[in-house]
């Protein structure tokens, strides 16, 4: 029975294979009294801050302080009195990949210590293995289009039991915000017909369908003849993030950060406007807030507007 | 009832996954009862250890959670045969045999349905590229369905690529391969996948093959998650691709490209995979059969349609776009 539930119950030995950074160092600092420790990870740039707080003796200072931290992914340490908040320079230093201690440099009659460790994560799959995160993948709405988003910590217990605290910044939801439609129910179907005509001409060596092509084209002339390039680059502005972000609205506690022009695999032989534009949003979570959701919503209203304004369409 | 939080979403693909959470705060209980539809599967339980629950048909009993007043569960929904299912989540919190909180949460769950009406016989009067008639397309669902189109055997009218769509597309992959290929040296955890893609950018874009569902699921479900967690990657996809467009985009022209664009987004959620192939329709009458594959966003496949066979008869011989036979219905 325990067997056929735990298929239910991710494992959490995956966050320990990242975490693994932390725990040499969480094991290194055992032996004295640990006050308090939190960890700070920053998503975007994968990186992240291991906090601890000690008590110490400088008989204990002596034994485990001039032992090597052979860890390559740290990039930086510091070291503050937690009495005063001092900084204590050179405390540690970097030396072949190796961060080595220099006891010399603690001042007499300091008995608390903050280090604080900067680290790269090295598994680019960190987030996943930590965070369960979904979105709407696609949303039914006549005039906005409210995209719902989701993130739940997998396994705050592991996070609590060991590290204490545990903050996550700016966790990324990427959500395909679908513009296609949208565009080819309003761009005008003389446009259209129009550039077919050109482009079909501009291909016949036939002198008959040549001259039949020219009298249609005749025919066809638009208020927008002429003038098809000045569209198209027009249409091409209201994909910058600047322009687009105007049409998306983020509810607290997600924030939105930036979007660009949507990676729809079936379609990337497609290199005049997107089909969707992916609009990155972010949220933080902690242990204290371990799950949170919100709304990213699209206002297809004010983009249709937008584009009819280009093609002069009231 | 100091309940802080309980989130399903309102709506959602059939088939994706469905999360779902209770946050609360200084609650006493004995234990939480979620009712779920057949609909929804169970596939995860966030902050419980296994012994803490019991799942039985389709209510999960939670007696105990690892960090108090938290609770995440992720569903799998499952295909329906309805495009479109409301169903309800209810959330119970018990102490002893008494329901001290209640409360229900419920999903549209939805789904892309094409159907296609074919006329009999269409004809075609070659230079004004005329059709009398055409294959009516029609979404039901509510979802975006992506429909890629292909003869038959028994078509005696065969699909092709224009000269210029194909030289485009030869050098389009080439590049791409190189550019691809690169990454690989610097994401080395992602070279299956990288080499996984260049096969179906191969395949696809050159030799008009279709990729198995499965493969192409879990290709692109796996770039997603790459992409998702590592944006370095991520960019260094779009840079491939783009560049290499961008790179031989000589090849065809702006009018083209938007054409092509226009010409791949059908009505109601429609779209077209391929809007460059053409139909070689010889001068006479010739039999026309078609497949029509439809697949959602989550690259599920959502039907797999033959036309019956399709009497043609054209002034002379033509080449007409694939998207000129179709007329799309909105229900």
């Amino acid at each position: 029975m325990a067997e056929f539930l735990g298929q239910y119950v991710p494992t959490p030995y995956t966050i320990d294979k990242w975490l693994h950074i932390i725990r040499k160092i969480h094991d290194t600092l055992k032996p004295f009294d640990i006050l308090n420790q939190e960890i700070d990870i920053r998503v975007p740039e994968l990186t992240g801050e291991y906090s601890i707080a000690l008590k110490i003796s400088h008989k204990e200072v002596g034994k485990f302080f001039p032992l090597s931290y052979p860890v390559a992914s740290i990039s930086r340490i510091t070291v503050h009195t937690l009495d005063f908040f001092r900084p204590i320079e050179n405390f540690f230093v970097n030396i072949n990949e190796d961060w080595k201690s220099d006891t010399s440099k603690l001042p007499d009659g300091i008995d608390k210590l903050l280090i604080t460790f900067e680290f790269k994560i090295p598994e680019a799959n960190f987030l996943n293995n930590l965070v369960q995160r979904d979105r709407a993948r696609e949303v039914i709405g006549e005039e906005l289009s409210e995209y719902w988003l989701n993130a739940q910590l997998k396994h705050p217990a592991v996070l609590k039991t060991v590290y204490g605290r545990l903050d996550l910044h700016d966790v990324p939801f990427n959500v395909n915000v679908g513009v296609a439609q949208e565009i080819r129910d309003i761009i005008p179907r003389e446009f259209v017909k129009s550039l077919e005509t050109q482009q079909e001409l501009s291909k016949t060596r036939d002198r008959e369908e040549r001259l039949r092509l020219s009298l249609e084209m005749a025919r066809q002339r638009t208020r927008y003849t002429g003038r098809e390039y000045s569209f198209f680059s027009d249409m091409q502005d209201l994909f910058f993030p600047t322009r687009f972000a105007k049409f998306i609205k983020v509810t607290p506690p997600f924030y939105y950060d930036t979007c660009v022009r949507g990676r729809d695999f079936y379609d990337l032989t497609f290199p005049t406007f997107p089909k969707s534009m992916e609009v990155i949003s972010r949220t933080n979570l902690t242990l204290e807030n371990p799950a949170a959701h919100g709304k990213l919503v699209y206002s297809k209203r004010d983009f249709m507007a937008d584009v009819k304004k280009i093609f002069g369409i009231e | 009832m100091p309940i802080t939080s309980l989130f399903l979403p309102t709506e959602g693909l059939q088939g994706q996954d469905i999360p779902s959470h209770v946050l609360w705060k200084d609650v006493q209980y004995t234990d939480i009862e979620v009712k779920f539809p057949k609909v929804l599967e169970l596939k995860e339980i966030h902050n419980v250890s296994i012994g803490n629950f019991t799942l039985s048909e389709n209510i999960l009993n939670v007696k105990q959670v690892d960090c108090d007043g938290y609770l995440g569960l992720l569903f799998r929904s499952s295909r329906q045969r309805s495009n479109r299912v409301d169903v309800e989540v209810e959330y119970s919190f018990r102490k002893e045999e008494e329901y001290m909180y209640k409360d229900a949460k419920s999903i549209h769950l939805f789904r892309a349905d094409i159907s296609f009406d074919p006329p009999s016989r269409i004809k075609i009067l070659a230079a004004k590229k005329h059709m009398d008639k055409g294959i009516v397309l029609k979404n039901l669902g509510e979802g975006t369905g992506i429909i890629q189109i292909e003869t038959t055997s028994k078509s005696e009218i065969k699909k092709s690529t224009p000269e210029n769509v194909r030289e485009f597309f030869e050098h389009y992959v080439r590049d791409l391969e190189r550019k691809l290929s690169r990454l690989k040296e610097k994401f080395g955890d992602c070279s299956e996948l990288i080499d996984n893609l260049i096969d179906h950018e191969k395949s696809t874009t050159l030799f008009g093959k279709r990729s198995s569902e499965e493969f192409l699921k879990k290709l692109f479900e796996g770039l997603s998650e790459k992409m998702d967690s590592n944006e370095d990657f991520a960019k260094g996809i779009i840079e491939a691709y783009v560049s290499s467009i961008l790179g031989n985009i000589h090849f065809k022209t702006i009018f083209e490209i938007f054409l092509d664009y226009i010409n791949s987004i059908g009505r109601n959620r429609i779209l077209l995979a391929d809007p460059f192939s053409v139909l070689r329709i010889p001068k006479g009458e010739a039999i026309l059969q078609l497949e029509v594959v439809c697949t959602d966003l989550l690259y599920n496949e959502c039907s797999r349609l033959i036309t019956p066979p399709i009497e043609i008869l054209a002034d002379k011989d033509c080449d007409i776009p694939i998207y000129k036979l179709l007329k799309w219905e909105v229900e």
